[in-house]
Formats: structure tokens, sequence, C-alpha cells
């Protein structure tokens, strides 16, 4: 009898918890998944914030250019205002949860990217792994572009951001977590990629802005983009290109080893040795020989190392650290205040590069 | 003879010994056999009858008869009787008599158990032709089978075998006490048996393992496990076992090496889904959509939004569906039980989805888990696991996919806790040691 008691008791115990509904609970078809986010200045000194967020509208059919999206934008004073505002203009719940690209708006980096970034690694919802980037002219106009050969809402521009898809050198890619390290680390500084719409039909990310702390100082070519990835050890296994035009051989990187080392005197140095090993894509066919080989490697080198030194000191000059070599220094040697002294420091910092280049065949029969 | 037996043999309940007399001329024989491993009527035929009925002396007939012949060697004892041999002992000279009988054909082929390439016959339900099967399968005279009787009014016979050598005597002590213990009328299958030896009443997961295959026994014995044969049952208990028997085939000794690793690794995926899967999808559509790859998360939607309830109810009307079916298929009766599978599975499969009852991501969520419940290969287990998914997906709605993970750890430290007849049930490798002692005492 007890037993009965004590069973129905329980029984209706559970049939009441099931009556009622968890506020987690949420069934998918019930959620907007977020698949692109934009965080501009508004030039509204009140409310700052311009947020634009993509919204995805699932459709059976997964068709090039048959994806479809909302776009909704909305000026705040604060970010999470602004996003419980748009809360009120869609019909179903906001999940951050699959949205892996956030844009920056060019004029909102040229201010302060701080609180974004702050907001951003609090929030549940927003993956650690999302990719960032700054949207020129601004992230609204990146954000709700609809790119024509998309196949689903948003998938383009996080395809340009994963290392499943495209693989450029041009590209750099940026998540919150590095950045979030990058902004607090002292002896580092943050990178971000510049998003730009090309031919009103696609995007293109190909330059890099350098960041102190806060904004952007220096907004690198392609170019130097490029040789900024090499250098920083982005792309490891990955072919990378790069031709130097002083003799017109384009060679292909296979891989890319950078070591330095920080020497600690009146004159600090850092020394750096860049191994390569490469193949030679395009070079006239009369002149392949192994005599000229040498010779053409010598030369590549001494090209790979004074287009890096140029790299290095306009870095330099505008007085960012993206390398981290102040994180080395901090860890090397022995100096009290960091904030006080390093600056001077890296001002006179020497770079002692070394270039080595290995010829690999490309293993074809001829 | 007799007594040179009983020191050499451990005493077994099939192992017949009898001295014979003869009331006239007071002529004595002495005869041993296994029983299970003779035909009967030879040994009646030619020598209890022609000795009662003393035609002619008996000497002169196992003289003359070639099927009779002198054993010297008194260490071969073992090993003729161990082959089917009668042991005859008259006037100091000892004779073997050929009455080996295989019963392989009278043994039914296994219906639960089925294997490509193993030995296709199972355990009989009667006991002799059990017991013929496996004192051919285990050959030693260590096997030693002890008979009771359990059932108030229906005194069906019990018989313990066990290999004398390798048991371990605790847990056989403990089996007996236990046995003993058993107060019940009637008792008609082994499955009976198996609850009333379990050490607890509301356990989740078979501590005993119900088997019909001869190989499965035997390797048992070998291993040092109790075997028990409940007359008029197809059949046998093993016990004590471990969680990892039950995902144990027979054909993994049989079957290429490489395969059968990967084999078992499949199961145990298969358990992994069959347990998980309906909690994972509450889970995951209502709590964490973003674990899932974007476009994965777009079909989804696409496929639930026709679905008016929350997903618990779609898993919850699929499931019922599903064990409707199945519980149906073994009443149905045989002939119409083809009918039953193609409206049940198909018919209405594809009609539920259709009418936006479930999205048919459910469907296949809901097959995928029938289907992998049955990769499992003893049959105890996987009505047992057939259960486990409840709890989990109780859990699931909830508490999303945090739920799933402690439901799942939950168990894990629950199989951690059970013994089976005090030995540890969740213990992949080693030997039990009784100096260790069961830790927590939990046995029993």
């Amino acid at each position: 009898m007890r037993k009965i008691l004590l069973l129905s008791t329980l029984m209706i115990n559970l049939l009441y918890i099931l009556l009622l509904s968890g506020c987690g609970f949420k069934d998918i078809d019930k959620r907007f998944f977020v698949v692109g986010t934009g965080i501009d200045y508004s030039g509204d000194e009140k409310k700052p914030y311009r947020i634009t967020i993509k919204l995805a509208v699932p459709a059976v059919s997964i068709d090039p250019g048959n994806s479809k999206s909302q776009v909704e934008t909305i000026n705040s004073e604060t970010i999470a205002e602004g996003v419980r505002l748009l809360k009120a203009q869609v019909d179903k719940e906001i999940d951050f949860g699959h949205c892996n690209v956030y844009l920056i708006g060019e004029e909102m980096a040229n201010r302060n990217i701080q609180e974004v970034v702050y907001w951003m690694s609090r929030r549940r919802d927003i993956q650690n792994v999302a990719a960032l980037g700054i949207g020129t002219p601004t992230a609204e106009e990146i954000i709700s572009k609809q790119p024509t050969a998309e196949r689903f809402p948003g998938n383009s521009l996080n395809l340009f951001f994963s290392h499943d898809a495209t693989e450029s050198s041009f590209t750099y890619i940026e998540l919150v977590t590095d950045l979030f390290r990058r902004i607090n680390e002292k002896g580092l500084d943050p990178i971000l990629p510049i998003v730009e719409i090309q031919n009103d039909t696609t995007y293109v990310i190909n330059r890099i802005a350098l960041l102190n702390k806060e904004k952007i100082m220096l907004i690198l070519t392609p170019e130097e983009s490029q040789l900024f990835n090499q250098l920083s050890g982005q792309l490891k296994v990955t072919n990378v290109y790069g031709s130097f035009s002083c003799p017109p051989y384009v060679i292909a990187l296979n891989s890319i080893k950078t070591k330095y080392s920080i020497s600690n005197g009146e004159q600090p140095t850092v020394k750096m040795k860049i191994k390569q090993a490469v193949t030679l894509e395009e070079v006239p066919i009369s002149e392949t020989n192994k005599k000229n080989d040498k010779k053409i490697l010598t030369e590549l080198q001494d090209a790979y190392t004074e287009k890096s030194e140029q790299l290095f000191s306009k870095i330099q000059a505008a007085g960012i650290d993206p390398f981290g070599f102040g994180l080395r220094y901090r860890a090397t040697y022995d100096l009290n205040d960091f904030d006080e002294n390093w600056p001077s420091i890296y001002e006179k910092l020497k770079f002692e590069l070394d270039t080595s280049m290995k010829i690999r065949g490309s293993g074809l029969l001829r | 003879m007799l007594e040179r037996l009983k020191i050499i043999l451990s005493p077994s309940e099939d192992l017949i010994q009898k001295e014979l007399t003869h009331p006239i001329n007071k002529q004595k024989i002495e005869l041993a056999f296994y029983l299970p491993l003779v035909d009967e009527g030879k040994i009646h035929n030619f020598i209890t009858v022609p000795f009662s009925k003393n035609e002619y002396p008996i000497s002169s007939l196992f003289q003359s008869n070639s099927n009779f012949y002198v054993v010297e060697d008194p260490a071969s004892w073992i090993d003729l009787m161990l082959r089917g041999q009668a042991l005859i002992e008259h006037q100091n000279i000892i004779y073997a008599f050929d009455a080996m009988q295989y019963k392989y054909n009278e043994a039914p082929p296994t219906q639960v158990e089925s294997s490509i390439r193993a030995p296709q016959h199972s355990i009989s339900e009667d006991p002799t032709i059990a017991l013929n099967l496996i004192r051919n399968a285990y050959m030693t005279p260590e096997l030693t089978v002890d008979q009771m009787q359990v059932g108030t009014i229906s005194q069906t016979s019990l018989y313990i075998l066990y290999d004398q050598r390798k048991v371990n005597q605790n847990t056989l002590k403990n089996v007996r006490s236990k046995l003993d213990a058993i107060h019940l009328d009637l008792i008609n299958s082994t499955g009976e048996l198996e609850r009333l030896l379990s050490s607890k009443k509301y356990q989740l997961f078979p501590t005993l393992l119900m088997t019909e295959r001869v190989d499965r026994i035997s390797r048992a014995l070998s291993l040092g496990k109790i075997v028990l044969l409940l007359k008029g049952s197809q059949y046998a208990l093993i016990l004590p076992v471990t969680f990892f028997d039950f995902i144990h085939a027979v054909e993994d000794h049989y079957e290429s090496f490489w395969m059968t690793r990967l084999l078992i690794v499949v199961r145990y995926i298969a358990l992994f889904i069959t347990v998980s899967l309906p909690g994972l999808y509450i889970a995951v559509l209502s709590y964490n959509p973003e674990i899932f790859r974007l476009q994965l998360a777009f079909s989804l939607v696409a496929s639930r939004s026709v679905v008016p309830y929350p997903s618990f109810i779609e898993v919850f009307i699929m499931l019922i569906m599903i064990e409707m079916l199945l519980e149906s298929s073994i009443r149905i009766p045989r002939f119409i039980g083809p009918a039953s599978t193609t409206v049940g599975g198909l018919i209405l499969g594809s009609a539920v989805q259709q009418a936006g009852l479930v999205s048919s991501v459910m469907i296949i969520v809901t097959s995928l888990m029938a289907i992998s419940n049955f990769v499992l290969p003893v049959y105890s287990m996987t009505l047992a696991v057939r259960f486990l998914k409840y709890p989990i997906i109780i859990i699931a709605i909830f508490f999303g996919l945090a739920g799933v993970c402690v439901g799942l750890y939950f168990y894990i430290v629950y199989l951690c806790s059970m013994r089976s007849f005090g030995e540890y049930y969740f213990r992949i490798r080693g030997k039990f040691t009784p100096q260790e002692g069961d830790i927590g005492q939990a046995g029993a």
C-alpha cells in the first residue's frame, strides 16, 4: 500500500513537471539562426552602436542563388541592449550559435573595438571559434549583401573564414579567442582581416589591418598581407605562392618555418631564420639547369629577405607589435614596467633576417 | 575398479557406477559410464540383459564379441569413458565397450543467437541431449554435473555444471545457497530462474547470461563459470558474467581477426546510439542546435517546420509506435507476421511523416535506434538496453545535452557498482582474486 502511494505521488509529480515547459526549451524551428553580425559606428553619440544581423530563412531545396535571408538593423546605446531590441522585430528566438562571422565596421575599428570583443567573449551562445573581420566601408553593407551564387544564407562569408573551403594565402583568419588574447596580452597586438565587396557580387579578403590595442594603426597591401601571413606562421603546410619581380620567377612555398631570437644589449636585435622548401613554378625553360638553379635561389633568397625586412620596419614604424616580439622579450628578459620601457626598446629594435630556400622537385617524371 | 574411479574422478550426477550381482550364480560385474555420452539401449542389449539372463557365461561373451576389448592401462580409463565407452570389470579383467552416441541431429537449430559459420545446433529442452552435447564439447573429467529439484509442485530438474578445477568455490557456494532459498510452486523457464537469482529486484542490466549455444557454454565452462540447465527449457544460464560478455558474439573467435575486432567496436557504437540517440535528438533540437553544421541545422528546421508539437512529443509518438511494432511481431501468428511488418514499418512510417506528425529526420532516428538495438548479440542485453533510452529522454527534455551526458554517466556509475554473484560486473580484464575481496561489498 505504502509503495503504491509512493509511486503514485511520484507519478503525479512527474506529470506536473511534464506540464511545465522549461525556459531553455525552444524547438529548432522556433529559432532564427543568425548567420552574420555587423557592428558599426552609427555616428550618433548617444546611440553609438549600429547592429546588423542577417537571419537565415531555411529552405528545403539548397540550390545556388536560392538562399534567402532577412536583415535587421538597429541603433542602440549598448550592443546587448540592441540585440534585445532586435528580438522585438522578429517572430522567433534569435540564436547566435551558428553565427561564424562577426564584422566590425571600419569606422568602429578606427575608434575602439574593445567593447565589441568583450561583449562577444561574454555572451554564452557566441562561439569562441567565430571569425572576426573589418567590414569596409561599413559592416552593414557587407552583411546585407547577398552574393549571387550562394547556396544557403550566410554560407559564402562563412566559407571564406574556414579552413574547409578556400585557403588563400592572402586571407588572415582571426578568431574570437585569439583576438581576446591579443587585446589583453602585453606585447602582442591585434590583427584583423579586411572584408570588401568586389564587383557588387562577391567578397574579397586580401588585406590585413594591424591594430594597437584599440584601433587601426596600419593597413597592409595585399602583397604585404601575404608576406605577413607567411611570416606569422598562419599557413603551415599549404602551398603558398610568392612571386618576386626582380627576376621574373614564381616559386611555390611548400613549407615555411621561422625561428627567431632577440638579443638584449646596447642594440637589441631580432635574429630571424626563415627556412623554406620551394618548388619553382614559373621559370623560363632555357634557364633550368642545376647550375642556374643555385643562382636563381640566391637571388630569390635575397629578394625575400629584403621584402621581409621592409615589412618589419614598416610595422615597427607604426609602433605596433602583431608578431609578439614584446611578448617574447618579456618571456626572455627581466624588464620592470613593461608598458613604460618597451616602446623605446621596440623603436630601436634591429632586424637581421636570414632566408634559406631549398628546391624540392615536383615529383613529376618527364 | 569402482573404488579407483572414485578417487580419480570427481563425483558427478551423470557418472553412472554400478555393481551388478547375479542372484543365482553370484557372478559380479562392475559397470561405469557417463550417462549422457552413451546409448543406454546398447548397454542394455549387450551387457545388462545377457548378464541377467545368464544364457551363457558372461566372460565368454566379453571374449568372443569384438565390441568388447580388454583395457590394461588404468591411465586410459577416463579417456575412454569420456569418449562414450562403458567400462566393465569382470573377474579382475577390465573390458571397454563402445556405446558412444552423438546427439547433434536431435538438437534443434539455434533461433535467437543465430550465427553464420558457428555450430548451428542449440542445446535441447531434453537435458540428456543437452548434457550429451556439452560433454562432447567439453571433454574433461573435471566437468561436474550436480542435480537438484526446484519448484515444490513442478519438481523440475536443475543441473549445475562447472569445471571442478577452475570454478570459484565461493561463487559456487553462493549460487547453491541461492538455489536452495528458492521457494516457488512452479518453474517453467530459465528466465524465471534468472529473475529469482538476480541479486536485486530492480536492476537495469542482466547479471546472468541466458544462452542456447553449446559453444558459448563450453567456453564459459573453460573460464571457470557455472552453467545452469533446466529440464524443459531450451536456454542455459551462465554465471557470473561481466557486461562485456553480453557484447561478445561467438563468431568473434571464428572469423577473421581484424573484422571481428571492428565488429566489436561497431557493437559499442550501436549500444551508444540506441541508448542516447532519441535523447540527443531532443537535446540538440530544442536546447543546443549549434553543435551541428549549419547545413544540417537548416534541413532539420525544414523537416521540423511541418510538425505542430514539440520535439519530445514527436519522439514519444515514434517510440510508442516502434515498441508496439516489436511487441506485436512476437505475438502475431507466423503466417501474418510479414504483413504486419509491411503495414507497420513501411506504410505507417511514411504516412506518419507525410501527415506531418513527425519529421523525416525523426524517422531516421527511430529506425537507426531500432536497428542498432538488435546489433547486440545477446537477447537479454538487447531487452535491457531497449529500456535504457527512456530515462535519457526524460532527462533530455528537462536538461538538454548536459542531461544526456549526466544520464550516460549515471549508467556507467551504475554499471561499476554492479556485481554478478560477487564478481565485478564492469571489469574488462584481469583475474579476480578472492583476497582482494569485494570492494564496497555490493555483491552477493
